[in-house]
């Protein structure tokens, strides 16, 4: 729905509700995004590169099911790497067919009030349009038996669409790809949707005709939203280009547009068909020569990787003068003084090892610089936010029993004190309820100066 | 989004927060698109994602049925590595929350893991209100009424649920 933040719940609102649970399986359940370099665990969950990283730098555990894991044993899913690089290619112009397909449905239900506010515009319409009302009257009868369905999609969906069709009509050219993308991305009724055609990707728009002609079959039973104006309602729309046809020319029409779509298809099909089947090596030239030369770099072979991959490290073993080093030799500040200098150096050599180590198994790997920043970038947003008091209660368990191990013994000798005295008052029946009575009197009288010590 | 972090570097501004504000925009699409029953979160305040209010309805069959508790989600730079802190902001009586609302969940602590979420937080919530874990109370009054006297209970629970309004 929300071109910039693509969500699995996109897909409740269409007829296919059930393509939820499908893009939720295509996403890392660290980031919530589509896998980007996904790897996967002994224990058999995938994950991001840089999520998985990270999440074992800080537990060493898997974060699904809380297994030992270590970084060492992290395999590649590439299984998933083109699962999720196919589905993203076809990811809007499908969400755009289904939500056309809801939101067509929807309209119909107030289509009266619509075709009132509408009608002024209706009368706007270019003399492609007119020409197919001509048949009109030929075409009703026979398309009765085609389900209610389909009629109401056609009388309703177009408004909309009618203010950015005619940039289209100028354009459209007699390729039958154009047309069926103005077809299928024109119908939706969300106020962004122009914005996305103009953002449209060379590599959608191809991608987008290959998924058109391979669910050809089922977009014959009227998946789309037509764009004709309101008195086409019982023409054909073609359920390639739709455009509206009536009876006697749509067979032939088709047939036409079959092989239309089935021509153009070849010549971007090598080119960019190879973006969307998502073989890593194939897809790479094509997505590559579309990013700036500055920021990649071609990804990195299997032996590069592993010449390149950073070692993890051990923090305690590390010394401080060899973690500078180590920065330093990547281009990494290490202007940090004071008491956690220390602590400081390795959790950024740490991220930056995460960070690295991600970037060689990705299909778009970053330059140096671009990932130093990055390392800037991620340190600063640990930096704003502290933990709680109340977390810090917890996780400080022991600095807390070391400072307070004077008065705590203390305590302890006390309340021996006192039973061994007790033993000797010879007060045997009362001596529990007292011991308890006295340990909880010293424990009052120590409880004062611990707080003032706080 | 600190202040110090905006001038000192304008345009990683916003970048730099994408990893948590990210994400839990994802998490508030998700819980507003399918909600589950008697649980809500939304943030505090739009422009600052780190700060949540959520509620949660009392499970049926438990001393808190039909009783709205209202809790703050603070999320830490590192999230999701690092988990939130959650308090009960409504006044609460149970044997694994403090009189502060700070409240006693292993999931919340040392069993964090990174594909939680603000969901499956309030979920397990919701089950430790049925399901307190008596055996490490927070609040002792509360763990040892819990079994031994229910109507007790329930007197101290409504009393401290009066000091809500």
């Amino acid at each position: 729905m929300d071109a910039d933040f693509p969500d699995p719940t996109d897909w409740i609102q269409t007829p296919v509700p059930g393509l939820q649970a499908l893009e939720t399986s295509l996403r890392c359940q660290v980031c919530k995004e589509l896998f980007t370099a996904p790897k996967v665990t002994s224990c058999g969950h995938t994950f991001c590169s840089l999520c998985i990283r990270r999440c074992l730098s800080a537990s060493s555990k898997c974060p699904t099911c809380m297994k030992p894991d270590e970084e060492p044993r992290l395999r590649d899913n590439i299984v998933v790497s083109e699962l999720v690089s196919s589905f993203n290619t076809i990811r809007k112009s499908l969400l755009d067919t289904l939500v056309a397909k809801e939101e067509a449905r929807k309209q119909a239900e107030e289509e009266a009030e619509r075709d009132s506010r509408t009608r002024p515009k209706a009368e706007k319409r270019s003399s492609y349009d007119l020409d197919d009302d001509e048949v009109m009257e030929d075409a009703e009868p026979v398309h009765r038996p085609q389900a209610k369905k389909r009629r109401r999609q056609d009388t309703t969906t177009l408004r909309k669409p009618q203010e950015t069709e005619p940039p289209r009509r100028s354009t459209r050219t007699s390729s039958q790809r154009t047309n069926s993308r103005a077809g299928s991305s024109q119908v939706i009724a969300i106020p962004d949707s122009d914005d996305d055609d103009d953002d449209f990707q060379p590599i959608e728009e191809s991608s987008e005709s290959e998924f058109q002609s391979s669910s050809r079959a089922k977009r014959k039973s009227a998946s789309r939203a037509p764009d004709t104006p309101t008195k086409d309602s019982d023409l054909f729309a073609c359920p390639l280009c739709n455009r509206r046809k009536d009876q006697s020319t749509i067979n032939p029409h088709v047939n036409r547009c079959i092989e239309g779509n089935r021509s153009p298809s070849p010549t971007p099909g090598p080119a960019n068909g190879a973006s969307s089947a998502g073989t890593p090596l194939r897809r790479q030239p094509a997505t590559f020569s579309n990013l700036s030369r500055s920021q990649h770099r071609a990804p990195y072979t299997v032996e590069e990787r592993e010449k390149l991959r950073l070692p993890k490290g051990n923090a305690s073993l590390a010394k401080e003068a060899d973690i500078r080093k180590k920065l330093r030799d990547h281009g990494i500040r290490c202007d940090v003084k004071g008491k956690e200098t220390k602590q400081i150096l390795w959790t950024r050599l740490q991220e930056w090892t995460n960070l690295w180590n991600a970037n060689l198994d990705s299909d778009n790997p970053k330059l140096k610089h671009v990932l130093i920043k990055e390392l800037e970038a991620y340190e600063r947003s640990q930096a704003t936010q502290k933990h709680s008091v109340v977390q810090d209660k917890d996780f400080e368990r022991e600095a807390w029993s070391n400072t307070h191990k004077p008065g705590f013994d203390a305590l302890i000798a006390n309340a021996r004190n006192t039973v061994s005295r007790k033993k000797e008052n010879g007060t045997e029946t009362s001596e529990t309820s007292d011991s308890a009575a006295g340990a909880k009197a010293e424990l009052n009288g120590m409880d004062s100066p611990e707080v003032v010590e706080v | 989004m600190s202040v110090s972090t905006s001038t000192v570097a304008p345009a990683a501004g916003s970048s730099n927060t994408t990893n948590v504000t990210k994400r839990l925009q994802k998490e508030l699409m998700q819980l507003m698109m399918s909600p589950s029953p008697g649980t809500s979160a939304f943030p505090d305040d739009p422009c600052n994602l780190l700060k949540w209010t959520a509620t949660i309805v009392g499970p049926d069959d438990t001393y808190f049925a039909g009783k709205t508790f209202k809790l703050s989600f603070t999320f830490p730079g590192d999230y999701p590595l690092q988990p939130p802190t959650v308090l009960f902001t409504t006044p609460m009586f149970h044997p694994n929350v403090d009189m502060a609302g700070r409240i006693c969940l292993d999931i919340l602590k040392d069993k964090w893991s990174a594909v939680y979420n603000i969901q499956s937080i309030l979920l397990s919530l919701q089950s430790l209100l049925g399901e307190p874990n008596n055996k490490s109370p927070l609040n002792g009054q509360a763990a040892q009424l819990w079994d031994e006297d229910p109507k007790e209970y329930k007197r101290l629970l409504e009393k401290r649920h009066q000091e809500a309004e």
